[in-house]
């Protein structure tokens, strides 16, 4: 259960670099890659917040992660 | 390039701005000094100093914004832009890693460390055993008594509100790029109402916090959390207020879908706080 929450915590991050870079680089018109990026984090974080809810709700995490 | 002018280095006008900004420095530490020692209207001159800043941020931003919104910026004037976003955003990497790194310190070798040598070597903490949370040796010698804080309740709510402004900015950022200003302007609506409904939260959590007996004076424990969550909030209340005027811009009938790149590095700087706090939902309060 910590090993999940750690790697999708890390993806995360992971995503947030790659928004910066693209924010950093891309100009004009052709700048989706960003907003992707930020989407695919926003959809990691969901999944984390999710975990620790239903992993306490069924006793996977006991208080503690 | 698409740009003609991009090639060209542009030079602003001669400005007062950096001269008021200094002024308004010499004022808040002096006003800082005068407080700290005591002396009379000291804090008259730190208020002063206040404003004579929020003056300076007003002028300088809003002369800023008159030159983008006038066309005088070209490429070059949109890369430096793009560079001191850059390293303000390393500085706040950093700031947040040493906290981080300091709570991370204290629990995996600085408590265990206490927690053993004091069987050893110092008999009046003899019964520590650094199980945390913990207040540290002396007060647990002490018998102070602390409620511990529980992921479950605000701070799950906390969570839900900020996730949730991630997810309405993220809208409002997918309507800037399709050129939909309604969407643009009420996805920003709505994050900055979820930002401020955390801040609202976050400050009954403290007072919460105070009357069960956890203050920033409770040891190791009370000291970390504070430090980490409030300069959080802190950078909340920094985020909200230039998401304000991101929105404000935005009703104003500012940026395009091609050049938006104020919108884009607060977006960004929104997520940040965000994923700062996801981090400390889990490091402060799961584990």
């Amino acid at each position: 259960m910590r090993v999940i929450v750690i790697v999708l915590l890390l993806a995360i991050v992971f995503n947030m670099g790659r928004a910066l870079v693209f924010i950093f680089r891309d100009q004009g018109r052709e700048r989706e890659r960003g907003v992707r990026a930020l989407t695919l984090r926003v959809g990691l974080s969901v999944a984390v917040v999710l975990l620790l809810v239903i992993g306490n709700q069924l006793g996977w995490i006991n208080g503690k992660l | 390039m698409s740009n003609p002018s991009a090639s060209r280095y542009f030079i602003p006008q001669p400005s007062h701005w950096p001269m008021v900004g200094s002024l308004a420095l010499l004022l808040m530490a002096s006003g800082a000094v005068l407080t700290m020692n005591s002396i009379a209207n000291g804090g008259y001159v730190l208020l002063a100093g206040v404003a004579v800043l929020f003056y300076m941020l007003f002028g300088w931003f809003g002369r800023v914004i008159d030159e983008s919104e006038g066309g005088k910026y070209n490429l070059q004037v949109d890369q430096s832009f793009r560079w001191s976003m850059g390293w303000f955003i390393f500085s706040e990497v950093m700031f947040f890693a040493a906290f981080f790194g300091s709570l991370f310190y204290i629990r995996v070798l600085s408590v265990p460390e206490l927690a053993s040598s004091a069987q050893q070597i110092y008999s009046t903490f003899a019964g520590y055993v650094g199980t945390w949370p913990t207040a540290g040796p002396v007060a647990e010698a002490a018998k102070t008594e602390f409620h511990a804080m529980h992921a479950t309740g605000i701070p799950l709510l906390n969570t839900i509100l900020l996730l949730s402004s991630g997810a309405t900015l993220t809208w409002a950022h997918w309507g800037m790029l399709a050129g939909n200003r309604k969407q643009l302007v009420f996805g920003l609506f709505l994050t900055i109402a979820l930002g401020l409904t955390f801040i609202g939260f976050q400050a009954y959590e403290y007072s919460d916090a105070y009357a069960h007996g956890l203050k920033l004076t409770t040891g190791v424990y009370g000291s970390t959390f504070f430090m980490l969550t409030g300069f959080h909030g802190f950078h909340v209340t920094l985020g909200a207020t230039m998401l304000i005027v991101i929105w404000l811009r935005s009703m104003k009938g500012h940026f395009t879908a091609e050049r938006h790149f104020a919108f884009e590095a607060v977006a960004w700087y929104w997520h940040f706080v965000d994923v700062v706090w996801l981090g400390l939902f889990v490091v402060v309060y799961w584990l």
